[in-house]
């Protein structure tokens, strides 16, 4: 019987006389396990998958379009919505793109920077949660859900203290800090991450010897590293191949020099490793915010560096040059020097990148946004093909996707 | 001519021709250098000391905007010592400076702070106190708040250089001075431009004060449309209403020139006496009605009397106040489909006899426009008074005078500011101006003694002035309403007898009188001054519009009112017309006809304007109209340089542009493929009809350019100049109405209303440096 | 020769391409810590090929690859390709420049399979043709859109639809022309 059909490849609509019947599954996009807006194509005989297509797009809102009309200022809100579950990364990886287009990069005072990697390593234990939550939620085990979300509200919590926001926090500024960080916020966290290395024990114990956790997730969505790097994953994804580059150690930035961690490692690449991965990174996390909250050292929060960083409210009030840059950075803009920066940062997806292009004007001329998820979705299909459709689910969870950033 | 001069600035080697400024030099090679007095086309200051630069063998920094430009100069503009120089200027500057930026208006198009930001130091070293004084109103329209001057001097500059008035004057010295006003208000023409050259927010706008900040506006460019000159200016619009206008984009034929009227009378655009909706009167009283019934009822009433009494029952009067689109088609709508030339407009200057003499001594060349007026190098102004009724004349001419040593002749009957740039003057009796240029063109009976007398002037003064006159050559003759019909013609033989090109330019008030008469909307012209009657014309005329046109003479503006009161016009299409214009209104001191009992003869009185005008009160119907910041077209000013309008904010209510009325009327009518598309369809049209519009295209237009209409009469066809000359009677020129007024435009201008009893004060100018 | 600026004077990496390549190396800029080559845009996969196969350089990594527009100067597109190198840690930038007439360059996924999406997002959003791409197709927008949006005069609010032609009129009035 012949009929017609879609192809994946060619993206055409073609006849199937003369091949072997199979059918064609649109997998999303409103789908509960796909994360967000992700549609993925699937080729299946019977229960196997054939091939495995992402279509994406669903999301995309032209946030690159819409820096180009926006001063630097103004962009931060937007890099927010990317990846939305861990703004705090999106908005660091943008700034220090800023700060190295203007040449800043050595100016931040210590204690923007420590509250810098206490706030992006709570992001980072946050992120991780929702992951583990959602994950375990897709595989079937519901209690992890409830319990991540519990210890992820009162890092929500944290952030509102400090920023305001939620999810959409908006938080560090060209320099440094937008301001101080309330002084009740320092034992807050303090007994927050004391308790926290329990927390993650609960979770392994219902889930790292499970027998169904292991037969669901253990052998599935296998790459080996080769294939990893050529894909170009990044992140934890990678670093459970085998490949041990994590941005932080190799290319230290924003004060990460300073303290003392361990960068989880596995060999085997299945989603299993993946998992093992990440939960260890809850704990090294814990282990940076506990030294830097321990270290936290006074001083001011902003670089001193009035043609680019906001300055000091109550000298603004008094001196008329600084009254003047005050009102100029805010209602003009900045103008860093004509140029282009990369910079990338270890996000809890992987390798977050700012592609800034200045023409010294105080808009940026592009702003591209490297988003890990965009990447490492491009291992889906390797990943998935040769294996059940039920796998599909476990393996798009074990990559941590999230289509804010994968779209924009 | 010296030969250029070749200098190195940054490593760079540029070409100038020899007497070029440094600082200009720099510019025109897209090199930036800094400055705060120096200003294009003033006295060189070198206050502020903001442009110091390198220049290698000399011991000290050099300032650029006084430094000439000489061979194997090598310059450093971004070089250390040149940078902290610049820093510590700003520093200077900024010790007394206020830290008033969260209320000055000027934040955020403040020089200071661009500069500050730019290249000035980013904390401050200074600790004292800063001296405090109260800021002052100094006029109606201005603020001047001292401690924020930085004494760059560019208002007392164009105070006293660009506009002659000498309001602002430096009192005091070193750090001490203070910019003074002299009285406690400001004894001026209140023109502005200090507001817009001062590059800090010492001068204000009271129009303008604590509305809004740059940033929130958006800008639209397009042209004043109050006097004739056309200058361009930006309206600045927020939330579809029109915050400001200016000129500081320096664009246009003006620069940075611009009136009271260009700068402060934009308010009548959002007056709440706007008309909003159409009028038809029923039983006695005007009611509103839709744009259906409105223009269903004029179709149907013009159909009736056009059968009744024929088409030539039916008269219309344009406007010089309508887009040459808008005149082009209420013409067309005339001609072709009533089928009568009753067509006529507010005339104040007789283009027609210019084109007409001109066409006839073969000098095609001989049009003048508003920007050559500054590299004439003789002028002679007749008649008329720049200062008040043509500002930017007036601001040209004291240009040429300035720069280029420009001589002025002037012949007038009241003295005129402009006198105190007059190399020599004529002041005779009024009305005698015809007399003099017949004199001056030797016609046949004319001798000195006769225009002696008719004038009440000296023989032998007559005769110096013509020698002194003749002595020069290239001359440029502006002259106004005063010289029309016959007078025109003797002056252009009188020019012809001048030394090298003789040009002219008639001055005329509303923003396109030259354009109305280039459309035709005259009883005996077709559009392009072509005679009407004329075959080729009107052969050419009817194969563009495809439709049969009217071929007999019609009648004028006062030929058209004593055809009402004899019951010969039954009905009259007014757009932007209003003859029953008020002669009691101290704004406007023009004398027109007492018609009210006239036209309430006619059996149908439509007038479309802004405003229930005193002819609007007695119409049958009233149509609202657009003013010109609502619509776009094109606009010609008295040189014949073609602008376009932008449209810059929403009309209120259902007001529509006149040219969405002619056409939807025409549809009315049962016109329904008339006329197709927006403005720049009409003007291509227009270009097919009127030789003299071929430059003009909408692209030309569109790209930002100010096309140049050339001559459009032909010798081979020029219209009958007798019929000229009779037309050329009933012009009334405006010359007496003060700076601030506009007709009913003023009227309803809140600002321009204010400011009128200060005209008293201009005529003290008059008095005060009377030659 | 291209001209080095002075910090990357004893850089091996620069150093490398310029001995191989000499000419088609175009530029090499230094700016804020960040190398970047200009490169000839008919060479592109020779340079990548060589920047991944030999054994000096080994930048095994394709961070990322993102287009240009910088209308209006000419040429008017530019295609980045940032490479990282995961044993060194060292990140490089090549860029080449393509006019608006050209608008194509040939692809690298067989050097780097993840430039797969990455050229697929830039022939989306800028227009820009890699040749010998597997699977060209628009990846953001819907297959069936018009335009490219992030060239500089694609409107930042998007073109509206036509809206629809109105209804004729119906006869109405007394003129009757003998062309209607």
């Amino acid at each position: 019987m012949e009929t017609m059909r879609f192809n994946l490849e060619s993206g055409q609509v073609e006849s199937t006389a003369g091949k072997a019947e199979t059918m064609i599954l649109s997998m999303g996009p409103q789908h509960p396990s796909t994360h967000g807006v992700l549609r993925v194509v699937l080729e299946l005989d019977g229960e196997t998958v054939i091939k495995a297509s992402p279509d994406i797009g669903y999301l995309h809102t032209g946030m690159e379009k819409l820096s180009e009309t926006k001063t630097y200022a103004q962009v931060l809100p937007i890099t927010d919505r990317t990846d939305y579950l861990a703004p705090m990364s999106n908005n660091l990886g943008y700034i220090m793109a800023v700060e190295k287009l203007c040449g800043l990069q050595n100016e931040i005072p210590l204690r923007a920077q420590y509250v810098r990697v206490i706030m992006v390593e709570l992001n980072r234990i946050a992120s991780h949660l929702v992951w583990l939550g959602t994950h375990a939620m897709d595989i079937g085990a519901m209690t992890v859900f409830l319990y991540c979300f519990r210890e992820r509200e009162q890092i929500l919590n944290f952030f509102e203290a400090a920023c305001g926001g939620r999810l959409t926090t908006s938080y560090f500024r060209v320099g440094g800090l937008p301001s101080e960080i309330p002084p009740d916020l320092v034992p807050r966290i303090q007994k927050f991450i004391k308790e926290f290395p329990g927390r993650v024990d609960e979770y392994e114990t219902l889930l790292t010897k499970n027998p169904i956790w292991l037969r669901r997730t253990q052998g599935v969505g296998t790459i080996s590293a080769q294939n990893a790097v050529a894909i170009g994953l990044s992140g934890p994804s990678l670093r459970a191949t085998g490949v041990d580059y994590d941005i932080r150690k190799k290319e230290p930035y924003c004060g990460y020099e300073k303290f003392e961690f361990r960068v989880p490692t596995r060999t085997e690449g299945d989603v299993y490793a993946r998992y093992l991965c990440r939960v260890e990174e809850l704990r090294q996390s814990q282990k940076i915010v506990q030294q830097a909250l321990d270290g936290l050292p006074g001083g001011p929060i902003r670089a001193d560096c009035p043609k680019y960083v906001l300055p000091d409210r109550n000298k603004m009030k008094t001196e008329m040059e600084t009254l003047i840059h005050h009102y100029k950075i805010i209602t003009e803009g900045i103008h860093p020097p004509v140029g282009e920066v990369y910079h990338a940062i270890e996000a809890p997806k992987g390798e977050l990148g700012y592609y800034l292009v200045s023409d010294g004007g105080p808009k940026p001329l592009r702003m591209h946004i490297r988003g890990p998820s965009f990447v490492n979705l491009q291992a889906l299909a390797t990943m998935c093909e040769g294996r059940l459709v039920a796998d599909v689910v476990a393996v798009i969870g074990s990559l941590d996707i999230v289509l804010g950033e994968i779209d924009r | 001519m010296s030969e250029p001069v070749t200098l190195t600035i940054n490593e760079k080697q540029i070409t100038v021709p020899a007497g070029t400024l440094l600082i200009e030099a720099a510019r025109q090679n897209d090199i930036r250098i800094p400055s705060f007095c120096y200003v294009k086309d003033l006295t060189l200051q070198a206050a502020c000391r903001m442009c110091l630069v390198e220049v290698e063998k000399a011991p000290k920094l050099q300032v650029a905007c006084t430094t000439v430009c000489m061979n194997g100069m090598v310059v450093r503009t971004e070089s250390k010592p040149v940078i902290e120089a610049r820093r510590a200027v700003l520093e200077f500057i900024l010790t007394n400076h206020p830290l008033d930026c969260p209320v000055c208006d000027k934040g955020g198009e403040c020089e200071l702070q661009d500069m500050t930001f730019k290249y000035g130091p980013g904390t401050s070293r200074f600790i004292e106190e800063k001296e405090h004084q109260p800021e002052q109103q100094v006029s109606p329209i201005i603020f001047f708040d001292a401690p924020r001057c930085i004494l760059c001097y560019r208002c007392v500059r164009i105070c006293d250089e660009g506009m002659d008035v000498k309001a602002l004057e430096p009192i005091g010295r070193g750090v001490k001075t203070i910019i003074g006003t002299g009285h406690d208000t400001l004894d001026c023409e209140d023109c502005g431009n200090c507001i817009d050259i001062c590059p800090v927010g010492a001068i204000t706008s009271n129009q303008y004060r604590y509305k809004t900040r740059p940033w929130e506006l958006k800008y639209f460019g397009t042209v004043c449309t109050h006097c004739s000159n056309g200058c361009k200016t930006t309206l600045s619009v927020r939330n579809n209403e029109i915050i400001r206008a200016n000129n500081r984009d320096r664009t246009g034929i003006n620069e940075e020139f611009l009136c009271v009227k260009g700068r402060f009378g934009f308010d009548y655009v959002g007056s709440g006496d706007r008309l909003k909706t159409p009028l038809i009167r029923r039983g006695g009283t005007l009611q509103p009605a839709s744009w259906e019934e409105a223009l269903g009822y004029v179709a149907d009433r013009l159909g009736e009397i056009r059968e009744h009494t024929g088409p030539d029952s039916i008269g219309a009067l344009g406007s010089p106040r309508l887009t040459n689109e808008e005149n082009y088609l209420l013409q067309k709508f005339m001609r072709q489909i009533v089928g009568t030339n009753n067509l006529d407009h507010r005339r104040t200057a007789d283009y027609a006899s210019l084109e007409v003499a001109l066409a006839r001594n073969q000098k095609p060349e001989a049009l003048l426009n508003v920007d050559q007026i500054k590299t004439a190098p003789t002028l002679l102004v007749i008649g008329d008074d720049p200062t008040t009724q043509q500002p930017l004349v007036a601001f040209n001419i004291r240009f040429a005078v300035r720069r280029h040593e420009a001589r002025v002749f002037i012949i007038n009957s009241k003295p005129v500011k402009l006198l105190r740039q007059a190399v020599a003057s004529l002041i005779l009796k009024e009305g005698s101006e015809a007399a003099l240029v017949a004199y001056l063109a030797r016609r046949e009976g004319s001798t000195l003694d006769k225009v002696a007398a008719e004038t009440g002037l000296p023989g032998e003064l007559i005769e110096t002035f013509e020698k002194e006159l003749r002595a020069s050559s290239d001359v440029a003759i502006i002259f106004g309403a005063e010289v029309r019909g016959p007078a025109i013609h003797d002056l252009v033989d009188f020019g012809a007898s001048l030394a090298g090109i003789t040009r002219y330019l008639a001055l005329s008030d509303f923003p396109n009188s030259r354009g109305a008469l280039d459309m035709g909307v005259v009883p005996n012209l077709l559009p392009g001054y072509a005679p009407l009657g004329g075959e080729s014309a009107s052969a050419r005329l009817e194969e563009v519009w495809r439709g049969s046109i009217a071929r007999q003479h019609g009648l004028s503006e006062p030929e058209m009112m004593e055809a009402i009161s004899t019951g010969r016009m039954k009905a009259m299409l007014l757009f932007a017309a209003n003859p029953l214009e008020n002669p009691s209104n101290p704004l406007d001191r023009s004398s027109g006809p007492a018609l009210g009992a006239t036209l309430g003869k006619l059996d149908l009185l439509v007038v479309s304007d802004l405003f229930l005008t005193e002819t609007a009160r007695q119409a049958h119907v009233v149509l609202p109209a657009a003013s010109f910041a609502e619509k776009e077209g094109t606009m010609t000013n008295c040189g014949g340089q073609v602008q376009r309008l932008q449209r810059a904010v929403l009309p209120p209510g259902e007001a529509k542009s006149d040219l969405d009325m002619i056409v939807d009327l025409a549809r009315a009518c049962g016109a329904l493929n008339w006329m197709h598309g927006p403005w720049s369809s009409v003007l291509k049209e227009i270009a097919l009809v009127n030789p003299g519009y071929g430059e003009v295209t909408p692209r030309a237009l569109l790209q930002g350019g100010i096309p140049q209409t050339t001559l459009a009469a032909s010798r081979e066809a020029l219209p009958d100049i007798a019929d000229l000359n009779a037309l050329a009677e009933s012009i009334r020129s405006n010359r007496s109405r003060s700076l601030y007024a506009s007709g009913s435009l003023a009227l309803h201008s809140h600002t321009l209303v204010q400011l009128e009893p200060r005209a008293a004060v201009q005529q003290d100018f008059v008095e005060r440096y009377q030659m | 020769m291209v001209t080095i600026p002075p910090p990357l004077e004893n850089n091996s990496t620069v150093k490398r391409f310029v001995e191989k390549f000499g000419d088609a190396l175009q530029e090499v800029v230094y700016f804020q810590g960040e190398t970047t080559l200009v490169v000839e845009k008919g060479r592109i996969l020779e340079f990548c090929q060589f920047a991944r196969g030999d054994d000096a350089l080994q930048f095994d990594s394709l961070a990322d690859l993102t287009g240009v527009d910088r209308m209006p100067g000419e040429p008017r597109f530019e295609v980045n390709y940032h490479l990282l190198c995961l044993s060194r840690a060292e990140r490089l930038r090549l860029k080449v420049r393509i006019s608006e007439k050209d608008g194509k360059v040939t692809s690298v996924t067989s050097v780097w399979p993840t430039a797969n999406w990455h050229e697929r997002e830039v022939f989306d959003l800028f227009g820009i043709v890699f040749e010998n791409h597997p699977n060209l197709r628009r990846i953001l927008c819907p297959d069936e859109w018009n335009g490219h949006p992030l060239r500089k005069d694609y409107p930042m609010l998007g073109y509206e639809e036509a809206a629809p032609s109105p209804e004729p009129p119906t006869k109405r009035g007394w003129y009757s022309t003998l062309s209607d």
